[in-house]
């Protein structure tokens, strides 16, 4: 599991942090965008690469997904977020004001993981601490936007799924 | 309750109960790694004097669990246990009234925090919820006659103040019973209901990870039987199960106990 630390940033309802600023504006205003098929989240942003002059094969990295917080267990967990890159070019988790979380639920931590059941081989973001309202998690470098395919909410005393989201 | 000088009541007794699944704030069933708790405990009522009952519950609690193997691909998880002094109970109850077949008491509880309300690696394995209790109630009893059987009843309703953001709850209880066969066998049932009034300040944002050590609500409905071995020694076997519930593990407890009675 990777161990480096991310940053959680928590802003107010109503007021936005930078972070998520950029990250909006550059979902707006971005081009070439493209939508993923998956159930929860949208790629907003891409950029594209053309490989040799006369080949019509495109590779779109997207620079940003959109997605829902889904619950899967009894507990109210709920909301919104943007993933991708901010303008001072960091990873970022930006979860959205209509986010809520149940204050019940004992040590909650929240991962991104390729396996949507499991954090095993998935980087630990770090125990929820905002229950409520817009917050943001900066990831450290090493963590590219597409390593992990699903943000992960899970109840570590009881080692069971809280909830989910598809990013891609 | 019936309070007289010198006598007393002294009980070694344990419960316990084992879980996989719990209710959640809303009531609802999820699943959890099997945990367990298993408290022994010793409690004691003695009369000071005709009207005024001291009573104690010293509670020693094991918290665990079992080790965690999965074959889906999910991290295993060693096993962990926490053994420790849990929250003590220290009490007075007062007599108000006493008629023939009827008696009315007021008590005053001090849930003395001596438990452990961090233990374990991920400070989940609660003895103790860390907060002082304060629960004052007023007690009721009286003794009636079915046919030939004698049987008892008791109720009571307090109020928990608690402290450090916990929400305050109403705790409400009613236990019948009669004996049987020659007053060697004693059964009883219970009916124990506690709510909160879910004005506390504390959520798993502060608590340290407390498990179902606030806003629980519940309703259980036990019985128990008790032989006497003598005129002064006893045993007992109780079992219980939630009937209705809110941030608490869905599992029956099982008790037991030998008691004296002076």
């Amino acid at each position: 599991m990777t161990t480096d630390t991310a940053t959680t940033t928590s802003t107010t309802s109503g007021t936005t942090s930078n972070t998520t600023d950029s990250n909006t504006s550059t979902s707006t205003t971005g081009s070439n965008t493209a939508t993923t098929t998956t159930n929860t989240a949208t790629s907003t942003t891409n950029t594209s690469t053309k490989i040799g002059d006369d080949d019509d094969v495109v590779v779109t990295a997207p620079q940003s997904y959109q997605g829902t917080i889904q619950t899967t267990s009894s507990y109210v967990l709920t909301g919104s977020y943007e993933y991708g890159i901010n303008d001072a070019g960091q990873l970022v988790l930006d979860i959205g004001d209509d986010y809520e979380a149940s204050t019940a639920i004992p040590r909650l931590f929240v991962y991104l993981t390729n396996n949507p059941n499991s954090p095993s081989g998935g980087y630990e973001i770090g125990e929820v601490t905002v229950f409520s309202g817009a917050h943001s998690y900066i990831l450290p470098s090493s963590i590219d936007i597409n390593d992990y395919k699903y943000i992960l909410y899970w109840c570590k005393p009881y080692i069971v799924k809280v909830g989910d989201s598809t990013i891609f | 309750m019936d309070s007289k000088k010198g006598t007393g009541y002294y009980k070694v007794g344990a419960w316990f109960l084992e879980a996989d699944q719990h209710y959640t704030d809303q009531g609802l069933l999820d699943p959890n790694a099997t945990r367990g708790v298993f408290v022994t405990s010793v409690y004691g009522r003695h009369g000071i004097s005709d009207k005024i009952t001291l009573v104690g519950y010293i509670p020693f609690t094991r918290v665990y669990q079992n080790e965690q193997v999965f074959t889906s691909g999910n991290p295993g998880q060693p096993g962990e246990a926490v053994n420790s002094l849990g929250d003590i109970d220290l009490a007075v109850e007062i007599q108000i009234l006493k008629r023939p077949k009827w008696v009315l008491a007021t008590s005053l509880t001090l849930g003395i925090p001596s438990g452990n309300n961090s233990g374990g690696s991920d400070g989940s394995y609660q003895t103790g919820d860390g907060e002082f209790n304060q629960i004052l109630k007023v007690l009721a009893g009286t003794s009636f006659k079915i046919t030939k059987h004698s049987f008892y009843a008791k109720a009571s309703v307090g109020v928990n103040n608690r402290s450090n953001g916990f929400s305050d709850e109403i705790r409400l209880s009613i236990e019948t019973g009669s004996q049987l066969f020659k007053n060697k066998f004693l059964l009883l049932a219970r009916l124990n209901t506690i709510q909160s009034f879910f004005n506390g300040s504390l959520s798993a944002e502060n608590s340290n990870g407390s498990i179902f050590a606030n806003n629980v609500e519940v309703t259980n409905l036990g019985g128990e039987i008790n032989y006497f071995i003598t005129k002064k020694w006893s045993a007992s076997l109780g079992y219980s199960v939630p009937l209705s519930r809110k941030n608490i593990y869905k599992a029956p407890a099982v008790s037991g106990g030998i008691a004296y009675k002076l």
